[in-house]
């Protein structure tokens, strides 16, 4: 059965994964980087590309040995190639490139935003295209019809922030730390989210996106004020946050007659209350809600390595050559939206 | 670190150029230099490639890899790491680090003291101190401007490397080349580790 080596690098996370045709994870390692940016309040990518350079090949042989496996028995390496912090980035291709031309096997470069979105299909065999995927994470805030293998339609994208980036900005705001969104979740918790009003932006708009930078503003002045406790504003703004999620969800279910289920991944997908509102809205319209295990939403290479395996199912031939890219959106053809940047 | 490098070794210098070499039994049997500025990431892999074409391409198999290891471009040495981490793993081969300024003293006069100097970015230059034929390091690199080079040479028998400003007559100046790791002792490799030396922001 065909298995593949997949590689991340695009972000804070270096990870190694050896995933079979049938979805099973033979072994996988990530090393997380949180300790190296922690004390910048956010990923420095000069940092991230040295620690992915450090780890990535060590972490390779590693996956191998926890599988009791050689290089020879892969049949094809899969590596992201963007979008993400470039230099990261070309640290992982380049040793997936490497790796395929010494064992002379197939090189894939993967679309980490692909990875995300095919990932419930590695733990729910059953979830037919097409599905409506709402994927919230610090680079990103996309709703996506995923309607096959390749074939992705954005629904919505952010105008300004992602969703986890504002989460992990209001802890900075609030003295929380990095990353922001658990210990935001944590702090909401003693709180109450009617204390501090908050706008909701774009909430019940005839636009389909998001955008978070008002909301953040609101808190920035809401903090200043002294008038707030923090487990308060941190509960506010996470009831913000929830609301318009909640909301753009809600508008995209009714723009996809035909999906087939609501699924959500991303880090912020982690979230508690973010969690409760969108299986709502799935209940709401009759559509089973997935949501991948935690360690599926956040950056992982069991995703890189199961798109791969999900376009070699598919026939499709690799690109010859991929390079790494910085922005590379999943649906080329959807409209540039102003201030998404490399989010779209 | 080896006394010698016996069978294949596949020599990848990234720091600078892309430059890469491959040697048998120490001594040189191909090489590759491509001016380079940016894009060692985009082109490395297919140039190992045409390299080792001729000798069997990936069943080449080189029994050592050795990477330049720095100082030099960030970008372009971690590249150099990633791809000769891999291919030493995927081969089963050992793998040592040299630094980009051993390979430039390798074809320099052996005799006496010598500077390396090479161009880093914001028109700075790295330097290293060497001294006598077993190229005792006397200077760790550092960067620095090019008039403190120009200060730090008057101390020196020889000058050699990348800046064209700093050579003397009849000195061609010439970024680190993998193939000249031929003329280096094997003893003189160390760990691939990379040597993150930063060139002043401008002030
Ligand atoms: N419990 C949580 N509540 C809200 N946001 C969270 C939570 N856990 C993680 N996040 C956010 O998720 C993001 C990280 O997710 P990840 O998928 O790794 O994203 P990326 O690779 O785009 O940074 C961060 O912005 C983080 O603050």
């Amino acid at each position: 059965m065909t298995l593949v080596l997949g590689i991340e690098s695009s972000c804070d996370e270096t990870a190694v994964a050896l995933v079979t045709a049938d979805g099973r994870v033979l072994a996988e390692r990530i090393a997380s980087q949180e300790a190296e940016h922690r004390p910048f309040g956010g990923v420095v990518p000069e940092l991230a590309a040295r620690a992915h350079a450090e780890r990535v090949g060590p972490m390779v042989q590693a996956v191998l040995a926890d599988a009791g496996l050689a290089l020879s028995d892969v049949d094809a390496v899969a590596a992201t190639a963007g979008p993400g912090l470039v230099g990261g980035v070309m640290v992982g291709l380049v040793t997936g490139k490497a790796l395929a031309f010494a064992a002379d096997k197939p090189l894939w470069g993967v679309n980490h935003l692909e990875g995300h979105a095919l990932s419930p299909r590695l733990v729910a065999p059953e979830l037919q295209f097409p599905y409506l995927l709402l994927l919230v994470s610090g680079g990103h805030c996309q709703l996506i019809a995923v309607e096959g293998v390749g074939a992705y339609r954005r629904l919505a994208t952010t105008i300004d922030d992602a969703a986890g980036e504002a989460f992990d900005k209001v802890a900075k705001m609030l003295g929380l730390g990095f990353p922001g969104g658990p210990a935001v979740e944590i702090a909401a918790q003693h709180g109450d989210p009617k204390s501090v009003p908050l706008p909701r932006p774009l909430l019940g708009s005839g636009e389909p996106h998001f955008s978070f930078a008002g909301l953040k503003t609101a808190v920035l002045r809401a903090v200043d004020s002294g008038r707030y406790a923090v487990p308060d504003i941190a509960a506010s703004f996470q009831a913000a946050v929830t609301d318009c999620l909640a909301d753009r969800t809600t508008r995209a279910v009714r723009a996809m007659p035909d999906a087939t289920a609501l699924v959500v991944a991303g880090g912020v997908a982690a979230n508690k209350a973010v969690r409760a509102a969108l299986e709502a809205v799935a209940v709401q319209h009759g559509l089973p809600f997935i949501a991948p295990p935690l360690k599926l939403c956040t950056d992982n290479a069991a995703m890189i390595a199961w798109a791969a395996q999900e376009r070699i199912a598919a026939g499709l031939a690799p690109e010859p050559d991929p390079q790494a890219r910085p922005r590379w959106p999943l649906d080329l053809s959807a409209e540039p939206v102003r201030g998404a940047g490399v989010k779209a | 670190m080896p006394d010698r490098l016996t069978g294949r070794t596949l020599v990848i210098a990234t720091g600078h150029d892309l430059s890469l070499a491959l040697l048998q039994d120490g001594r040189l049997l191909a090489h590759r230099d491509q001016a380079m500025v940016k894009g060692h990431a985009e082109a490395l892999v297919p140039a190992i490639a045409e390299l080792l074409a001729p000798f069997g391409g990936p069943a080449c198999r080189p029994e050592h890899v050795v990477v330049e290891t720095g100082p030099g471009s960030f970008t372009g040495l971690r590249v150099g790491l990633a791809a000769a981490r891999a291919l030493a793993l995927a081969w089963g081969a050992s793998l040592f680090g040299v630094r980009s300024t051993q390979l430039a003293a390798a074809t320099a006069p052996n005799d006496g003291r010598l500077l390396v100097v090479l161009e880093a970015p914001r028109g700075q230059i790295w330097a290293e101190g060497f001294e006598g034929a077993g190229r005792r390091t006397i200077l760790p690199p550092v960067a620095i401007s090019p008039d403190e080079a120009a200060g730090l040479a008057n101390g020196y028998d020889h000058v050699a490397g990348s800046a064209p400003a700093l050579m003397r007559d009849g000195v061609a100046a010439q970024p680190p080349r993998a193939a000249a790791l031929a003329q280096l002792e094997p003893g003189a490799l160390g760990a691939a580790e990379l040597l993150y030396v930063r060139a002043a922001e401008p002030a």
